[in-house]
């Protein structure tokens, strides 16, 4: 695998250059934690989209400013974070007096614990599909043969390279990447049909 | 060599794809098909769907919203599709200091020559538009003509004109196909492609080739030029889906400047390049 680079650097520098495309790769790839780092502020699921939505927007339009120093999520959670607390502060809600000093204390205790009360607008409905889809990717996990389900844990659960994987599978780097996409594959036929029953 | 047609692309080897690059496993060259086919909605969708089932493994999904997956992202790519949203400041930039000392080469012009329509039905192209056969499977359609869709449907082969079907490329500006004859020539084109159009330009001294390839689907520009002493950064940048490459090279003892421009992969792009040779 030549010329290997981590794939948000690449999609980064492309939405620099001006391919939204690449940028809405990476929305579609952040969004989940974007949503559940702004919900924790925000209680209505409508702002939160919105809030979402905005800094998402002017992470864009900042685009210029990430020079690569630090992670491209890392970098993105502040922006949410920020983006967040002029909300508040805009509509009066809720003072908010801490400062978002670094992206460091994104995921850490003090400022989240404060907000974390606030935040659960799940519906009925969400919570449903939620449900189905963790029930039935965890079941559909379980059914897989042990080497796609092996390999699939050890990269979601684990967090290992393929390089890795294919060191602890004895197997050729190869057939760790076929494995895995298989695995990926017969999970998203389930969320597929779910999803797709749902709407 | 994974195909970069977006119809032939098969499911299997999206899910490869896309899986791969979710774990930052991909090659470039794989990241930029993806990107390439990132509009087509199955897609993005089983884009989505994998970042969905990551955040339920790791326990990531937020119960504060809806797992209508697509609506933000519809909604933040709705908003950038407004002019009013400015690019990153870096393309103007990078764009403004690179292409500035190509004389006379309007790289933006060039990219918009052709718009692809994709796959028409003949029967229902406008009639004073000029219908031209390039070749099997690709029709030009020219501005501004008094040409009948019969004449050009005649041409088109031996199906009949209503129920024929082609990738149809409709051109902002009448085809104009230069006589003059080439010094250069390209060994090495992506599969699928085939030379659309050449235009050459006389300098003082040299001159300037343009030839522009498509599949019927996708296209793009190379322009060679003689360099005449000039100092032109070189790099690559992507301007919306279009790669922009500049690179002077030694061919022989001539020093050149070879500009591509267009949707294709940067390794497509360099190959190209490097296969240049004269006629």
């Amino acid at each position: 695998m030549s010329s290997k680079q981590t794939a948000d650097t690449e999609l980064v520098k492309r939405a620099q250059a001006g391919d939204k495309r690449a940028f809405d790769l990476l929305v579609l790839k952040y969004q989940y934690k974007i949503i559940g780092l702004i919900g924790r502020y925000v209680k209505d699921s409508h702002e939160v989209m919105d809030v979402s939505q905005d800094a998402f927007i002017k992470a864009y339009r900042a685009l210029d400013n990430f020079r690569g120093e630090s992670q491209f999520y890392t970098w993105l959670y502040r922006i949410a974070i920020n983006t967040a607390k002029n909300y508040l502060l805009a509509k009066a809600r809720r003072p908010f007096d801490g400062d978002v000093a670094s992206s460091d204390n994104v995921g850490e205790h003090g400022q989240y614990d404060q907000v974390d009360m606030i935040a659960d607008s799940a519906t009925p409905a969400n919570l449903l599909v939620r449900d189905q889809l963790h029930e039935q990717i965890f079941a559909t996990l379980e059914k897989l043969p042990i080497d796609l389900k092996t390999a699939l844990t050890l990269r979601e659960f684990d967090g290992l390279t393929y390089e890795q994987i294919a060191e602890v599978m004895g197997c050729p780097v190869g057939t760790v990447r076929s494995r895995i996409f298989r695995a990926r594959a017969a999970i998203d036929k389930e969320v597929e049909r779910i999803l797709g029953h749902r709407s | 060599m994974y195909t970069l047609n977006k119809a032939k692309t098969s499911s299997l080897l999206i899910d490869d794809i896309v899986s791969a690059v979710m774990d930052d496993e991909a090659r470039d060259l794989e990241l930029q098909q993806l990107l390439r086919i990132s509009d087509d909605t199955a897609v993005r969708e089983r884009w989505t769907r994998y970042q969905l089932t990551r955040a339920i493994l790791q326990r990531d999904l937020p119960t504060c919203t809806s797992v209508s997956h697509l609506e933000l992202a519809d909604r933040v790519q709705s908003v950038l599709a407004d002019d009013t949203v400015p690019a990153p400041a870096s393309v103007l930039r990078w764009l403004s200091q690179w292409l500035q000392p190509i004389t006379g080469i309007a790289v933006a012009a060039s990219v918009a020559m052709v718009t692809i329509l994709g796959a028409y039905n003949i029967g229902l192209m406008d009639t004073y538009s000029t219908l031209t056969v390039h070749q099997e499977g690709i029709v030009l359609v020219e501005p501004n003509s008094n040409k009948n869709l019969q004449l050009a449907s005649s041409a088109f082969g031996t199906a009949p004109a209503p129920q024929a079907t082609a990738q149809v490329l409709r051109l902002n500006q009448p085809l104009v196909q230069s006589t003059a004859p080439l010094h250069w020539q390209v060994k090495s084109i992506p599969a699928g492609f085939s030379l659309l159009q050449q235009q050459v330009d006389e300098l003082d001294p040299g001159q300037r080739e343009n030839l522009i390839y498509s599949n019927g689907q996708i296209m793009f520009n190379l322009i060679i030029e003689p360099l005449l002493g000039r100092q032109i950064a070189e790099g690559h940048t992507t301007v919306g889906a279009d790669l922009v490459l500049g690179r002077s090279m030694q061919v022989g003892d001539q020093q050149l400047f070879v500009t591509v421009v267009g949707q294709l992969s940067l390794d497509d792009a360099e190959l190209m390049v490097a296969s240049l040779s004269p006629l």
